[in-house]
């Protein structure tokens, strides 16, 4: 299992202000420290039009974080598909994927927030129409390893059967996690196996390595006030407990249960129970001291990664 | 006026940016980048400013086949991972062009902002039909001539390609190009001084 780490948004919260071109910065940096202590890969997420900043164009942030390192995968998750021209993301991602040997993920998603449709000149209802005619460009073209993220057991289905990759929500239990990974799985072998390797499923997991009682409670905080971002952004998913638009505090409840947070040991026996290729360790939150965040990106690095090696 | 390195006629992306390092080195006002596929311009230029600490980073972009606040979007992007050199020169009808400078410089279309604002405090955004571009000889002569019409005639900032070294470029024509009275004796005196060998 590779273990990679995410999410990386880029904003300026009204939690925890702080300069944009600082964030940009420290992405470099972070880069070359998941690279030096053997994360797999680095994850950044979009948004467009929210007061926060939230990272509107992941393919320059990408080509920054490749540029300054050797070995590292940056990935994309996710990028909203139908708030773009799919001919230019996939000329964009195989442009990524040339010039950094294959190093580029491109992972993709439908966007849910009505604004960021609007803004864009677009109708929230042609989003189904506009992602299925962008992944079928995709998995046709194939510019690098692609991967959709999913809210539902519908979009797992669109996935498989074109033989594309699953990125899941870090906010979902492992019920709702198993029930994607087995829908997707289902489509891909139902359409007659697409590209004759299963698909990979990366799963996103909001986790932290804590020792103390009192580190594990304020890392399970962190967790929690990190979802106060998607319940601006209006942010839920039908039949999965999850639901920022109606029920925050439930949902938060819902976040933290699936949230792992401990040692090494205990967090490497519970990713192990996932039948997943790569696990994203879900660290980027808002309030983390950025002393807090570099040393967990060591501690998943010369902890975590090693144990995960042959699960 | 200053002159920019031209990167475009190379292929190959480690070439471009092996020249934009050694041009940031030297202190080169700007490169230009970009022209390849839409969508890709952005990240090239993203690519750089990683690489380098003080050059402008201008990007040729084609404006015509995305929305100007996705384009916008990128700009700002880039001009906080270049700390605040984002240079972006769009190829694109006017409105397009206009639009996207109205997003960086604040203001909103259709109720929607730029977020996150540009690090700059504005940004200029250049229509690519206006922006002057020439191809050197690496002939001094003759490029001398070049220079001295294009800034005689007012052009204030202008890109060049070069196919000599870009140490040349810079000793005898970046120099040139920003007064009506360049020494041309101190070019050709610094071109024989003996070669520096000072070691620790």
């Amino acid at each position: 299992m590779k273990i990679g780490i995410g999410l990386w948004c880029l904003q300026s919260t009204a939690t925890s202000p702080r300069s944009f071109t600082q964030n940009y910065g420290d992405l470099i940096e972070d880069s070359v420290l998941a690279e030096q202590v053997g994360v797999h890969s680095l994850w950044l997420s979009e948004h467009h039009v929210y007061y926060d900043g939230y990272c509107p164009a992941l393919i320059p942030a990408a080509a920054a974080a490749l540029s300054a390192t050797s070995t590292l995968e940056i990935g994309t998750g996710v990028l909203l598909l139908p708030l773009a021209s799919a001919d230019r993301v996939s000329s964009a991602a195989q442009n990524l994927t040339e010039r950094f040997n294959g190093r580029f993920h491109l992972g993709v998603g439908m966007g849910y927030r009505p604004n960021e449709f609007a803004a864009k000149g677009f109708d929230i209802s042609d989003r189904v129409k506009r992602m299925n005619t962008g992944l079928d460009l995709l998995a046709q073209e194939r510019p690098s390893p692609l991967w959709v993220g999913v809210t539902s057991e519908i979009a797992a289905r669109r996935a498989g059967r074109r033989g594309l990759g699953l990125f899941i929500s870090g906010a979902f239990s492992s019920t709702v996690v198993n029930s994607l990974i087995e829908a997707h799985r289902e489509a891909w072998e139902g359409a007659g196996s697409p590209g004759g390797e299963r698909p990979a499923v990366g799963l996103l997991r909001n986790l932290w390595l804590a020792d103390t009682p009192a580190e594990r409670r304020q890392a399970l905080d962190w967790v929690r006030s990190s979802y106060l971002v998607y319940a601006g952004l209006g942010w839920g998913a039908d039949s999965t407990g999850v639901d920022f638009t109606a029920q925050v505090e439930a949902s938060m409840d819902e976040v933290e249960a699936s949230a792992i947070v401990g040692d090494a040991d205990e967090i490497a026996e519970n990713l192990a129970s996932y039948d997943v290729d790569l696990v994203v360790c879900r660290i980027g939150y808002d309030q983390p001291p950025r002393s807090a965040l570099t040393e967990v990106i060591e501690r998943i690095g010369t902890e975590l990664v090693p144990r995960m090696a042959s699960a | 006026m200053r002159i920019g390195l031209d990167l475009r006629k190379s292929s190959d992306p480690a070439e471009r940016e092996a020249l934009a390092r050694k041009a940031d080195s030297l202190g080169v006002w700007a490169v230009l980048v970009g022209g390849g596929p839409s969508g890709t311009e952005v990240s090239e230029a993203a690519s750089i400013a990683v690489a380098t600490n003080n050059v402008h980073l201008a990007v040729w972009v084609d404006g015509s086949s995305e929305h100007p606040l996705t384009l916008a979007e990128e700009i700002s992007i880039l001009d906080h991972l270049s700390a605040r050199r984002a240079l972006p020169v769009i190829a694109a009808e006017p409105q397009i062009i206009t639009r996207v400078q109205q997003f960086l410089d604040g203001y909103s279309h259709d109720g929607f902002h730029l977020v996150p604002p540009p690090a700059q405090t504005i940004v200029p955004v250049w229509d690519a039909s206006e922006v002057s571009v020439v191809e050197l000889t690496g002939d001094l002569v003759k490029d001398r001539v070049t220079i001295d019409t294009e800034r005689d005639s007012g052009t204030t900032h202008l890109f060049v390609s070069w196919p000599g070294n870009i140490e040349t470029m810079v000793r005898h024509l970046s120099t040139r190009a920003l007064v009506n009275d360049f020494p041309q004796l101190v070019a050709d005196l610094a071109d024989a001084l003996p070669e520096n060998n000072w070691s620790q």
